[in-house]
């Protein structure tokens, strides 16, 4: 296993380093000078030269890359070109609340997909599988901005039972969960989706084993054998998408945010790239692709330990 | 061929699929003759009308048919599906081939797959509009870029799998170049998977594109593109609610033709998946 561990390690540093990389690049493949383009086009020269010297950008690329990376390994991503605030704090503040959401639809998903999933694979071929599969597959068609508008129209203009947007205290608090329901329900219905397909999946290969056979032909009662002896195994595939769609939903959240003004990294994302303030895009850039390569890493681990055949592959 | 074709044919919810691409293609294609008015022509009086006979879709806040702007943005919508999805398709394949024939690429290519796979597509793409801007080819070429990686490591798969097997080593023994060899023996014998994919691949950047244009990064105004229509009508929901729900409902069907024929191509092109995965 430390072998396993130590070789997955080797393999993270390169991808950490090409993702640095191209989260540096995102400033400089950019058509035009992107001080101009920053600082607008009537802005004087001098401002503009300050801006540039500022950024640091009259160095040769790699000094340029260096230094950013160096920075970024202290913690510092410079500052926002509009609240001038450090990018660290600007995403620090907002992470939090897309931790909350992203937590909280992550939960949603595991406790209806998993549970569609079992019963679409035991009642297979009846009419409570063909429903499950055929919404599973409508969600997966869904454009998630245009299931959110849907939910806010019925659900907050027409019944008046959710606030159309914003976040206000935590979960545990009535107005806070109030506020979460609707973003965290849109930002699950994928991964119920993902998740009650590979449930199903995983259930009917498991079923089909000599195991199960023989434990029913010994008498053990059929919730025992689906609950216990099925379930557990084919749950391992299941512990994987799991992390990785809350690896995904994490830097994937931008759309959800953005409709219901949720006060997350990526609705800041969004909000940077149309004001230009390309600071704090690679800082949110960077941020959520090293937390997916971290989270892939600790799937791979876990699905390492929870399967031992895969580490001797 | 007349199996696949036969299993292809019976399989409902494929050809379902197949009719409403050819639906909106159709619709696509003969826009300017289909589409009952003018999708840009602007008329304030009649903004905001809810369904009628002159306007079967009701009008937008600039008294735009909404009917018309959907069949128009059918062509959009289809175009960057299928282009995108090319541009993902020749790059990823070509990485990919070269990745699992050339020992000496495979580290390089597919560790620089990895680096473009630690992003979530969305953000990817929505970073890479940030650095070209927002215009029509720089949309089909952030989506495009997001495929690259998967259409890249599913060609590498094949290609190991079928770089052992008898006739490729006896193309080899017989003097065919790696040119040739690569394109001429290993890709046709992999076209199925790839096939399948890129259906499933053309749905997703139909997605992503709409994605784009509702956030505001993909293409401007006053082009009608079904994302873009969504967002608009954002601001209406309570008056107008129908704005927002006749191109959504667009978007879900063609996605889900694309979906249901990738389904249906699989089963057709591949039955021993079909085996596992209906068991």
């Amino acid at each position: 296993m430390q072998q396993f561990i130590l070789r997955r390690l080797l393999v993270t540093v390169p991808v950490l380093l090409g993702v640095s990389l191209l989260a540096f690049a995102i400033m400089h493949v950019v058509p035009g000078d992107p001080v101009r383009l920053i600082a607008g086009p009537d802005a004087p020269e001098d401002v503009v030269q300050r801006l540039r010297a500022e950024l640091g950008l009259e160095r040769p690329l790699h000094v340029q890359y260096l230094s950013f990376l160096t920075r970024a390994l202290q913690g510092d991503l410079g500052r926002s070109l509009r609240s001038r605030a450090p990018v660290v704090d600007e995403i620090v503040t907002r992470f939090p609340a897309t931790l909350e959401l992203t937590t909280v639809s992550m939960l949603i998903a595991v406790a209806l997909g998993v549970p569609l999933g079992l019963v679409s694979a035991v009642r297979r071929a009846s009419w409570v599988d063909y429903t499950a599969m055929g919404v599973s597959l409508s969600t997966l068609s869904m454009p998630v901005f245009w299931f959110a508008i849907v939910a806010i129209w019925i659900f907050s203009l027409n019944l008046g039972w959710f606030p159309v947007s914003g976040r206000a205290g935590p979960v545990w608090e009535w107005d806070g969960l109030r506020h979460i329901v609707l973003p965290s329900v849109t930002l699950a219905t994928t991964s119920i989706a993902i998740i009650s397909r590979l449930t199903r999946s995983g259930m009917l290969e498991v079923l089909g084993r000599d195991y199960i056979v023989t434990a029913r032909a010994k008498g053990v009662a059929e919730s025992l054998v689906v609950g216990k002896h099925a379930l557990k195994n084919a749950l391992i595939p299941v512990v994987t998408v799991v992390g990785l769609q809350y690896g995904f939903l994490l830097g994937g959240a931008v759309v959800t945010e953005t409709i219901f003004a949720w006060p997350g990294v990526g609705r800041l994302a969004i909000t940077s790239i149309l004001q230009r303030d390309y600071p704090v895009v690679q800082g949110c850039v960077l941020l959520v692709a090293v937390l997916f390569v971290l989270i892939n890493l600790v799937v791979d681990l876990l699905y390492a330990w929870l399967d031992p055949r895969i580490r001797y592959d | 061929m007349t199996d696949t074709w036969r299993r292809f044919t019976t399989h409902r919810l494929a050809l379902a699929g197949l009719a409403v691409i050819a639906g909106f293609a159709l619709l696509a294609l003969f826009a300017p003759w289909v589409a009952p008015s003018d999708p840009i022509r602007q008329s304030l009086p009649d903004a905001l009308r809810g369904p009628s006979l002159r306007f079967p879709l009701g009008t937008d806040e600039f008294g735009r048919c909404v009917l018309s702007r959907i069949i128009h943005g059918a062509r959009l919508s289809l175009l960057v599906g299928v282009l995108a999805t090319a541009i993902g398709a020749s790059v990823g394949t070509s990485l990919g081939l070269a990745a699992g024939y050339f020992r000496r690429l495979d580290g390089w290519v597919m560790r620089a797959m990895d680096v473009l796979l630690a992003f979530p597509g969305i953000l990817l793409a929505i970073a890479v509009m940030a650095a070209l801007g927002p215009s029509l080819p720089n949309v089909m070429i952030a989506v495009g870029i997001r495929s690259i990686p998967s259409f890249a490591r599913l060609t590498r798969g094949i290609v190991l799998s079928l770089k052992e097997l008898e006739f490729v080593q006896g193309a080899l023994a017989l003097g065919a170049g790696h040119g040739r060899v690569l394109l001429g023996h290993i890709l046709p014998n992999g076209v199925s998977p790839l096939l399948v994919f890129s259906s499933m691949q053309i749905a997703t950047a139909i997605l992503l594109a709409a994605i784009l244009s509702f956030l505001g990064l993909g293409v401007q105004p006053p082009t009608p593109e079904w994302g873009k229509m969504v967002s608009d009508g954002r601001a209406h929901l309570l008056e107008a609610p129908h704005v927002s729900l006749f191109p959504g409902i667009a978007i879900f069907l063609t996605v889900m033709g694309f979906n249901c024929l990738g389904d249906g191509l699989r089963d057709a092109l591949d039955p021993r998946l079909r085996a596992r995965t209906t068991e």
